[in-house]
């Protein structure tokens, strides 16, 4: 490729130096033969055609070159307004001198060829041609009377050939010839042997000569000599009747001969020259204007071309620049010359290789902060604990999807408000709110709380650690909000507590029971018959009262002790279906409200200890019924509970959802939250211990259970439990406990 | 007078002439031609008439040297294409005043020899009906009486005045004005033997 465009480069010079020299050469040879070069001069014409097509050639290599320039420079071409300025610089330079030459060089020539032609000399030649015909005339008359005497010594002559000849050679004389006078030639004598007639003179002379009037007729040659023709009558006897024709051709004598040579071409050449002036003037004008134009032309073809060649590294450069600043960075130009633009050019190219550097620098810093963001974004993901960013503002920045999944909202849509607007989207999480805008308000750089939600699926306790955020950028800084899901361990810590008691209170209380118990049947029975008989009622009244309420706290304490021991299950495939028609038909009859039954057909066995199940459904059943036997609301319908079954799914798990709900007047939302902490009861004769049982039954088959309102009023237990085609159950409870999902 | 005006005037000048050079054209022709084949050469004489333009007549006056030629070719007869040219002749013939003794000087540069006339309108006849020229034909050419027979061969003429013989002065201006363009159309002749 570079030899080629070597190639080419080197093409165009040599096309440029042959146009050049050709048309220099042809310019030169013109002039030359403008100026009487007998070479040239037979060329002139050629030579001119071979001027003017090269003018032409060179229109037609300019016009479109200039026609391109324009039509880039109202494209507004890159480089073309430079290239359109200097070359106007250079035509203008080229110009000016030119117009400045030719014009003096026109004038000086006109006055010049003008200054030729002196009337003074134009008058002296005149009157030294009127000199010259004058004295012709006095030679015609002389040599007419040397022919008249010529003829009448003739007259008697009779070896006619022998005295022309002799008189010729006398007179030296060119030709001599005797006619008759009818035209017959008679006698001839001639310098030039070779000619075999003598010269006939024309029939108009012969007849003008028979009329009376003697001929002498000057005979041109082109050689500038004159010959004179005489012709005379040649008389006999008689001298009225001419007899004969004599006729002489002579040359002018030999100064006369000279003179009138060199004045006929003198006169000839002045005549000329001054007829040829405006002629002249013209051929010298046309050839100096064609060396203008010319010159002109190739200034112009030059200038193009030169200014082609040096806008053309400023218009890379400019390109390139160009190209650069649309992000383009690894433009590199060739360094084609060795001068200041290509130091240029060079540098340029260094620039350009560095801001290629520079930026592979900040991609690749950019893909590193990039990866790193996503990193901690993945470990964020998989945090368990909700982790929440706020900025200076309260506006929430980020969050991860176990904060959404704690909080159990979907953050989403909220990202970017500020807390307080979160707050009046979902005012549950209010709680966690003011501890936060408490924990900034105290300005510590870290604080900690601990709070309790009502979440969609029951209460639960978080703990909350708070710290300030520094960070090099004024924009990053914040609070970094992170929360754990206690929830379970405050539910064990609990369980561990009431387990603790009830080992206590069977211990302490238990024991004392029994021989309380002993001891008051002993006093009755020792006492009774010793009393009178009015005390031994109330003796009788009293022991019972013991025996009695001593019996009702030990059922109290075993069904304490029942709750705060481990729960035993043996598990089989439990039908829930099938245990949830048996329960209904148990309840159904009497006074018992309408037990209405939605069972799924497609619901799977549940791995699961079918008498708790049943203790659990009994237990739902009997708070549903004791709900609905108390006053009735103004608007109620017809007491009814109902019991569905259907399957479930959650986080990839199968389970079987199982819904005990009532019609009755429901619960305050206060206690919705404790009703399923032991000892919560608000019935007289309740231990508040039953739905407690229930939870940690339903919790030790691996399920979840959590109440809620239903409208216009009743409750709805819900009860999850997994399907027997679940892998483990201790899958399941990880699962469930990584996922912070238990319910109170 | 500036030069430029004298430029000015001799282009208006051109310009005009070549407006009106359809009009006025002062013209050469040749009314007769004839031409006998002989062995070695061709004879020829000529009839033409000539008459010179204004401007042409003013140049002889002034000196300035005409050159008349009368352009000859011998031609044979195809069906196809263009007739070839078997031979081709110039007489050229030089027509110039001598200004001492007032007359025109023909000259016949071929034959060395010249004749002088009183006045341009002879000088013209002069050139006009030349005498008989002896023409030698070009040694590779053979003739056989059939070909002649058969009307195969004949001439071509065309008489004009040579620019090209001008002073160089003259031409450009000889080429751009049509007073000088002084030529007949090409005619053609039959051989007689
Ligand atoms: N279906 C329901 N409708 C209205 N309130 C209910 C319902 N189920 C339970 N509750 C409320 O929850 C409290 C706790 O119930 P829980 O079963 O634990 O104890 P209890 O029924 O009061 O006593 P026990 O079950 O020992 O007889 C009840 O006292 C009652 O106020
Ligand atoms: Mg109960």
């Amino acid at each position: 490729m570079v030899t080629a465009s070597l190639s080419r480069r080197v093409l165009l010079r040599a096309s440029f130096v042959l146009l050049f020299g050709g048309l220099l050469a042809a310019l030169i040879m013109l002039t030359a033969a403008a100026r009487h070069s007998e070479f040239f001069g037979r060329y002139y014409s050629i030579l001119l055609v071979v001027n003017i097509l090269g003018i032409v050639l060179l229109l037609g290599l300019i016009i479109p070159n200039l026609w391109r320039l324009i039509q880039q420079y109202r494209d507004r071409r890159l480089g073309s307004r430079l290239t359109l300025r200097m070359l106007g610089t250079f035509v203008g330079i080229a110009l000016l001198p030119l117009v400045v030459v030719y014009y003096f060089s026109v004038q000086f020539l006109s006055e010049g060829i003008d200054s030729w032609f002196n009337v003074r000399i134009t008058k002296a030649l005149d009157d030294a041609r009127l000199l010259g015909r004058s004295t012709l005339e006095t030679v015609k008359q002389d040599s007419l009377q040397e022919a008249q005497q010529i003829a009448s010594t003739l007259a008697g002559e009779h070896d006619l050939v022998a005295a022309i000849n002799d008189i010729r050679q006398q007179h030296q004389y060119d030709e001599l010839t005797l006619f008759e006078y009818n035209g017959q030639i008679l006698a001839s004598s001639s310098v030039d042997q070779t000619s075999l007639l003598p010269d006939r003179p024309p029939e108009a002379l012969l007849n003008k000569l028979r009329s009376g009037t003697y001929q002498i007729n000057l005979k041109p040659l082109a050689d500038d000599s004159i010959k004179l023709r005489i012709l005379v009558p040649v008389f006999g006897q008689s001298v009225t009747q001419p007899l004969r024709i004599l006729q002489i051709i002579r040359s002018l004598p030999l100064r006369h001969a000279k003179l009138s040579a060199s004045l006929e071409s003198a006169v000839r050449e002045y005549k000329q020259i001054k007829f040829l002036r405006q002629p002249l003037k013209f051929t010298f004008v046309l050839t100096l204007s064609l060396i203008a134009l010319a010159t002109l032309l190739m200034g112009i073809w030059a200038g193009i071309f030169s200014s082609r060649r040096l806008i053309k590294p400023l218009r890379d450069l400019a390109m390139g620049t160009r190209a650069v600043a649309d992000g383009n960075y690894d433009t590199t130009l060739p360094v084609t010359q060795r001068d200041e633009f290509g130091i240029l050019v060079e540098s340029f190219n260094d620039m350009t290789r560095k801001i290629q550097i520079a930026r592979d620098e900040t991609q690749r810093a950019q893909r590193e902060s990039d990866s790193q963001r996503t990193y901690l974004q993945t470990v964020l993901s998989h945090l368990s604990s909700g982790v929440m960013s706020v900025d200076l503002e309260l506006r929430l920045r980020t969050f991860n999807p176990a904060a959404e999944e704690i909080l159990g909202l979907d953050l989403n849509a909220t990202k970017g408000q500020t807390l307080p607007q979160v707050t009046n989207a979902f005012p549950q999480v209010a709680p966690l709110w003011e501890l936060i805008n408490q924990g900034i308000n105290d300005g510590q750089p870290e604080w900690q709380g601990e709070i309790s939600l009502n979440t969609a699926r029951g209460r639960r306790i978080l703990i909350i650690r708070g710290s300030q955020l520094c960070s090099s950028r004024a924009t990053d800084d914040g609070f970094v909000v992170v929360f754990d899901e206690i929830t379970d361990l405050v539910q064990a810590q609990r369980n561990t507590a009431w387990g603790e008691v009830a080992r206590r209170l069977a211990h302490e209380i238990k024991n004392p029971l029994t021989p309380i118990q002993l001891s008051a049947e002993r006093i009755r029975s020792k006492y009774l018959h010793t009393l009178p008989a009015d005390n031994r009622d109330a003796l009788e009244r009293a022991t019972r009262i013991i025996v009695q309420q001593v019996d009702a706290m030990k059922q109290m304490v075993n069904a304490f002790s029942d709750y705060a021991q481990p729960v035993l299950i043996t598990t089989t495939n439990v039908d829930l279906n099938r245990l949830a028609s048996d329960v209904a038909e148990l309840h159904r009859g009497k006074q018992q409200p309408e037990i209405i039954l939605k069972l799924s057909n497609e619901i799977q066995p549940v791995v699961a200890d079918a008498n708790r199940i049943l203790q659990v459904l009994n237990n739902l059943i009997i708070n549903a019924c004791d709900a609905l036997q108390l006053p009735k609301q103004p608007d109620a319908a017809t007491p009814s509970i109902e019991i569905s079954t259907h399957p479930q799914e959650d986080h990839g798990q199968h389970y079987v959802e199982l819904t005990v709900a009532d019609n009755g007047p429901g619960f305050s939302s206060k206690l919705r939250s404790d009703i399923f902490e032991p000892y919560v009861t608000t019935k007289t004769k309740g231990t508040g211990l039953g739905l407690a049982i229930v939870k940690r039954i339903i919790e030790e088959h691996g399920g979840k259970i959590w109440a809620s309102t239903t409208q216009p009023h009743g409750v709805t237990v819900t009860v999850l439990l997994p399907v027997s085609g679940n892998k483990a159950k201790i899958h399941v409870e990880s699962i469930l406990s990584h996922k912070g999902q238990t319910v109170s | 007078m500036p030069a430029w005006k004298n430029c000015n005037r001799l282009f208006f000048c051109l310009l005009l002439n070549l407006l009106l050079s359809a009009v006025s054209r002062a013209d050469f022709a040749l009314t007769e031609v004839s031409a006998t084949l002989s062995a070695t050469h061709l004879t020829v004489s000529t009839r033409g008439k000539l008459s010179l333009s204004d401007h042409v007549k003013e140049a002889v006056a002034n000196g300035i040297p005409l050159d008349i030629v009368i352009y000859l070719r011998l031609k044979r007869d195809r069906a196809w294409l263009w007739d070839p040219t078997v031979a081709e002749w110039k007489i050229r013939t030089r027509l110039r005043f001598h200004a001492l003794s007032a007359r025109y000087i023909v000259e016949f540069p071929a034959q060395h020899t010249s004749e002088s006339h009183s006045s341009l309108a002879k000088a013209l006849a002069a050139i006009g009906n030349t005498r008989s020229f002896n023409l030698p034909l070009p040694k590779n050419l053979e003739f056989n009486a059939k070909q002649y027979d058969s009307g195969q061969y004949y001439v071509t003429a065309k008489i004009l005045l040579d620019i090209e013989a001008l002073p160089i002065p003259l031409r450009p201006l000889a080429y751009t004005l049509p007073s000088w363009w002084l030529d007949s159309d090409w005619s053609s002749w039959s051989l007689h033997l």
